[in-house]
């Protein structure tokens, strides 16, 4: 009696599997993801250079470009060119979210970021973050094919993601690295 | 069953030397508000951060500067992008209920003739002044005039809170409205005061938006303050993320001042570390003088135990006297807290706070005084019990 009494208190606990979402809440569907990377992928700045509104383009990306790439409960990723150096690549940093790019310049950050969004049969973006989901985590490498749905001369362009090849799917490193920052917290931000 | 001296043989033995007595119920105390005065200084950062934001209304400021709004600087047009980019925001009379604001911390002095030098204006210390539009009141409900009248669009006014008030030395001098301050070397008139008890707003100057942006002579925006009414801060978040020229980032007010209370935790902590090291320092000298006062009862303890009372019974008697003793210091600790540190303003570099003796903070301070009257009596009990009778008789 007394060790069903303890294992029903210390099942909770001890239970470390996170709890499933419902199936109905919306999710990026499976098949957005592909195994081969799609051909002839450019650098971000010279895609929101040449693409313009409602064409498909292939990008080359690395996932960040703020402290926090993925919008929460909504599909969008904030996606940086490969070409401009995260805070990992710079010997000696020890910033806590390295994919916030801190050391670039606002000019260059605004000129190498562009937004990635994953939309339903209806257009519109999904109400799931993107997070976690088939390797998609900060400093990620991806290759995207979309559609540019909306860009502008002052910095704004956003891409509806229709294929996404994860290049090395960094889930685990992602993940400890994002749990590290949120565990360093804001100590580490005021650095 | 052991037979224990009744209680209030303990009572009575406390007003025996009624020195002693007001030296342990002081020391008590001192430890008591010591604990409690910490725990009050911690609360009340904590309660008045916490009360400043509100999980209802989304921060969206500069990207990297989400640390510090004094810091941050978005362009003007992030307001107008948020009122018509996102669905669902808070309207009132019509208009939806963003509002842009300038945070600055500028030198502000108190003179009465408004006639001052520059270099009074540099001595002076920085204060957070506000710009404010119309839409700061509805976005801020924690915010309201107490007297006369918020300042007029480019006019030379402010608003004042109490604790702004305060620190610049206006409360001394009766400053109220009329007076005038001197804000980054110019004179402005203290048109109304506000009011916002328990959080950051009530140390703060208001005036108004194109005012503040003239003074400081910038075009940028501070941070831009939405009410989200019936759109999520999701809504915000992904508008943020897609309009990368905005270059800036979002989160819930409540989530910005969490933060700025993560960053006074070792401040807190400091506290109230400080606070149990002098208590302890405190407690040695409560210690010493209980000792005292058992040891010069040696054959008192002795001539009960020749009457047939037990050691245990003698202990438990001579720990009821140490305990009402310091949970009367504790009480009155809690009474002294309640009639002068509650409310107290505690002011430092940008800002003020409160001090909050509440629940939590009484706990600590009576939990203090009760930790002191057990722990406190178990070594000179041990000390007086330890003698055989015959030569405790003697002593």
């Amino acid at each position: 009696m007394i060790r069903f009494a303890l294992v029903a208190l210390l099942l909770p606990i001890l239970q470390t599997t996170p709890p499933k979402p419902p199936t109905d809440a919306p999710r990026i569907p499976d098949s957005v993801f592909v195994d081969a990377e799609p051909a002839d992928a450019k650098c971000v700045s010279v895609a929101k250079k040449d693409a313009k509104k409602g064409d498909t383009v292939v990008i080359q990306a690395k996932i960040g470009g703020r402290a926090e790439p993925f919008v929460k409960n909504r599909a969008i990723v904030i996606i940086a060119d490969r070409c401009m150096k995260s805070c990992d690549q710079i010997p000696g940093d020890t910033c806590a979210k390295p994919w916030d790019y801190c050391c670039e310049p606002p000019e260059s950050l605004k000129a190498n970021t562009m937004t990635l969004q994953f939309t339903g049969e209806d257009g519109k973006v999904l109400k799931t973050s993107a997070q976690g989901v088939h390797g998609l985590e900060p400093l990620a490498l991806v290759v995207i094919e979309g559609v540019v749905t909306e860009k502008d001369d002052k910095g704004t362009f956003v891409v509806r993601a229709k294929r996404v090849y994860v290049e090395n799917p960094a889930k685990d490193e992602g993940a400890s690295l994002n749990d590290k920052a949120k565990g360093e917290g804001t100590d580490a931000l005021r650095e | 069953m052991m037979r224990l001296l009744p209680f209030d043989h303990a009572i009575r033995n406390l007003g025996r030397s009624p020195r002693r007595l007001a030296l342990l119920v002081g020391g008590s105390a001192l430890v008591s508000l010591l604990v409690l005065g910490a725990v009050a200084f911690s609360r009340g950062l904590e309660t008045s951060l916490g009360s400043s934001g509100l999980a209802t209304n989304a921060l969206v400021l500069a990207a990297g500067s989400e640390e510090s709004v004094e810091r941050s600087e978005i362009a003007p047009s992030v307001a107008d992008a948020l009122a018509t980019g996102v669905e669902g925001i808070a309207v009132l009379a019509g208009q939806p209920l963003v509002s842009p604001e300038i945070h600055a911390a500028l030198p502000v002095s108190l003179t009465v003739d408004a006639v001052g030098s520059e270099g009074d204006a540099r001595e002076a210390p920085p204060v957070l002044v506000r710009g404010f539009e119309p839409a700061g009141f509805a976005v801020h409900p924690q915010v309201r005039l107490a007297s006369g009248r918020w300042p007029r669009p480019g006019a030379d006014e402010v608003a004042a809170g109490p604790e702004a008030l305060a620190r610049v030395g206006g409360a001394a001098a009766g400053a109220r409205e009329g007076a005038t301050l001197l804000i980054a070397g110019q004179p402005f008139t203290v048109v109304g005061t506000l009011h916002a008890p328990g959080t950051a707003m009530h140390g703060e100057f208001w005036m108004r938006l194109d005012r503040l942006a003239q003074l400081t002579q910038r075009t940028t925006r501070s941070c831009v303050v939405v009410a989200l009414g019936d759109a999520e801060f999701d809504d915000v978040d992904a508008l943020v993320a897609t309009r990368l020229d905005l270059e800036s980032v979002a989160m819930t007010e409540s989530d910005y001042y969490a933060q700025l209370a993560e960053f006074f935790a070792p401040i807190r902590a400091l506290v109230l570390a400080t606070a149990i090291l002098v208590s302890c320092g405190a407690a040695l000298g409560g210690l010493n003088a209980m000792y005292a006062a058992f040891a010069s009862r040696v054959r008192e303890v002795g001539t009960l135990q020749a009457l047939g009372f037990g050691r245990t019974a003698i202990a438990v008697s001579l720990a009821i006297e140490s305990l009402v003793a310091c949970s009367a210091g504790a009480l009155l600790a809690s009474l002294i807290a309640v009639l002068l540190l509650d409310g107290a303003a505690v002011r430092f570099s940008m800002g003020s706070f409160a001090l909050s003796v509440d629940a939590t903070a009484i706990a600590a301070g009576l939990l203090s005084g009760i930790v002191l009257g057990v722990v406190g009596a178990i070594a000179p009990i041990i000390r007086c019990l330890s003698l055989p009778i015959p030569i405790a008789l003697r002593a």
